[in-house]
């Protein structure tokens, strides 16, 4: 049931402290009628919400609270909430602001505490550690240990590229060969051309052996050729095979991929491609 | 419209430091080169939604004041820890929450997609970079040394080094394949979202980008080592190889295409099927 806002018996009473008594007489004089005590406890919530300004649709039969004039509609309820939200978002907003400007100013503040320092300080001050602008690893002297240097990360200790061939004199302690039968002398250089590859290399491991230098292997070309024997705590070098001393002769290559705008551009490129040609198929 | 105006100056002060540190890694990182289109595509993304958007109900939700607050929350954390992939994360939860502490569930719907897509123009960070990095150089170099193998070319590996009779290649950062992961990855959630079909094959699309790259990588470092020992080293540098990278991406871009094609004729004879109309 509606109440107009002309004919709200509510509204002749305009003083706040008016309207809050003749609500609790009415609500008591309900209470009287309503028995159960459903009706009760629905009137003690609805009485409640007197306070609250809330609405309140049904009381105890079906009766309506004739608020409707006065008290704010479920929007106006919602924007009123809007607004306290909107007000704790500028809160936030605002402490966001400050607590970033304060570790800015801390940071400041530390930065000339640690300069006032620098100037009268008796030690030594060191360069500070540089961090890549990209935050990228960086690693001493540019030179990853996984990566490798020209001839590979460990090259010069496996392989015969990095020509650490040691020769059979060196060897002060018993040295592990490959397992095929060679026919080279350790170190000695590989009559053969470059270019033929002496077959696939297969490691050798001198794992049991005990400390001193490992000589790789050396194949004949026709058969596995040993590339490098592991020594415990012994030099290692790489063997070369007969036939594989190409690998003295060959240069390192990187594999460049191009700039991640590039590949973007060319995928926007055919996408608009195939659409502009889609949309010519339709009729 | 004065809202709309004090909340992009706004966030404009709030994030000016972020977004200038962020488009100078664009210019600077070939990797993130393509940061400078990300931005472009999603408001055209947006802007092709506009008519919905206008017709769209008005919903405010309060929930988009929580995301709100924890996106504010992560650039305060961000800027405090230093870590710039958070706090540039949290520019697109600040503008998500807007959208959908004003208009709604309606129009953050209508608008998700061009602000997910807007986290290709966030560069990841160093740590998960570099294992990345790492990882897609090991297994490039696995599959390139595999694929030499059965080309009957002899090749021992070691580690990102691959040792050939003629050549020694290294697959270094640059060659790991991150770059066309990455450009490949955008371009198929594009052309994932610009085709017809079910959700999940337009996301199946998108997550069939990855296995494509690293495999065609793979086989572009293959290839590579096949035609220094064919035709000697001087195949393996120049202006050719420059090129291949570029071609194995558009050779990418065909198995993309080749699969949206796939999966979209299926729909359709699906529901030619449904009609009877086959």
């Amino acid at each position: 049931m509606k109440h107009r806002r002309g004919s709200s018996p509510w509204l002749t009473r305009t003083h706040p402290a008016e309207q809050f008594s003749f609500r609790l007489q009415w609500v008591v004089e309900r209470m009287a009628v309503c028995a159960d005590v459903q009706a009760h406890t629905q009137l003690l919530a609805c009485s409640l919400r007197i306070f609250e300004r809330r609405p309140c649709e049904e009381l105890c039969s079906g009766t309506s609270l004739p608020l409707n004039s006065n008290r704010p509609s479920r929007k106006a309820t919602m924007l009123t909430q809007r607004h306290f939200v909107a007000a704790m978002t500028g809160l936030a907003l605002a402490a966001t602001l400050g607590a970033t400007a304060s570790a800015e100013g801390r940071r400041n503040d530390g930065s000339r505490h640690r300069g006032s320092h620098e100037d009268s300080s008796q030690f030594v001050s060191a360069p500070a550690c540089s961090v890549p602008h990209d935050g990228h690893v960086q690693f001493v002297n540019d030179r990853s240990p996984f990566r490798g240097s020209s001839r590979g990360a460990y090259g010069h200790i496996f392989f015969a590229g990095g020509g650490t061939t040691v020769p059979s004199g060196n060897s002060s302690q018993r040295s592990v060969t490959g397992a095929s039968p060679s026919t080279g002398a350790p170190g000695t250089p590989s009559p053969t051309p470059p270019g033929r590859p002496g077959g696939p290399a297969m490691p050798v491991h001198g794992g049991d052996d005990p400390p001193g230098l490992s000589v790789g292997g050396h194949g004949d070309g026709d058969g596995p050729d040993g590339p490098a024997g592991h020594g415990d705590n012994g030099l290692v070098t790489g063997g070369s095979g007969t036939g594989g001393t190409a690998s003295r002769v060959s240069a390192l290559a990187v594999n460049p991929e191009p700039a991640s705008l590039l590949l973007v551009g060319t995928g926007l490129g055919t996408i608009l491609l195939a659409r502009r040609r889609a949309r010519k198929q339709r009729p | 419209m004065v809202g709309v105006g004090a909340w992009v100056l706004s966030a404009a002060l709030l994030y000016a430091a972020v977004l200038v540190k962020l488009v100078q890694q664009w210019g600077t990182d070939p990797t993130y080169s393509h940061g400078f289109l990300v931005p472009p595509i999603a408001l055209f993304l947006a802007w092709q939604e506009r008519d919905r958007l206008r017709d769209a109900p008005s919903r405010p939700s309060a929930l988009g004041l929580v995301l709100l607050a924890v996106s504010l929350g992560l650039y305060v954390i961000g800027s405090l820890g230093a870590e710039l992939f958070v706090t540039r994360v949290s520019l697109i939860g600040v503008v998500a929450g807007t959208v959908l502490y004003v208009f709604g569930w309606n129009h953050l719907r209508l608008v998700a997609f061009p602000l997910a897509f807007l986290v290709f123009m966030i560069p990841l960070p160093a740590i998960v970079f570099d294992r990345a990095t790492v990882s897609l150089q090991l297994v490039a170099s696995r599959m390139g040394e595999d694929l030499l193998r059965a080309a009957n070319v002899p090749v021992l590996r070691d580690g990102n080094i691959l040792t050939l009779p003629t050549i020694t290649l290294e697959v270094n950062d640059a060659c790991s394949g991150i770059r066309s992961l990455m450009a490949l990855l955008s371009v198929a959630a594009l052309v994932g979202h610009f085709s017809d079909g079910a959700r999940w094959k337009r996301a199946s699309l998108a997550f069939a980008a990855l296995p494509i790259a690293i495999g065609l990588n793979g086989v572009r470092i293959a290839a590579t080592g096949l035609a220094a020992s064919q035709f000697g080293p001087a195949a393996a540098s120049g202006a050719i190889h420059t090129a291949s990278g570029w071609l194995v991406f558009v050779l990418a871009l065909g198995a993309v295409w080749a699969l949206q094609k796939t999966l979209g004729s299926n729909a359709a004879r699906a529901a030619h099927a449904r009609l009877g109309t086959v």
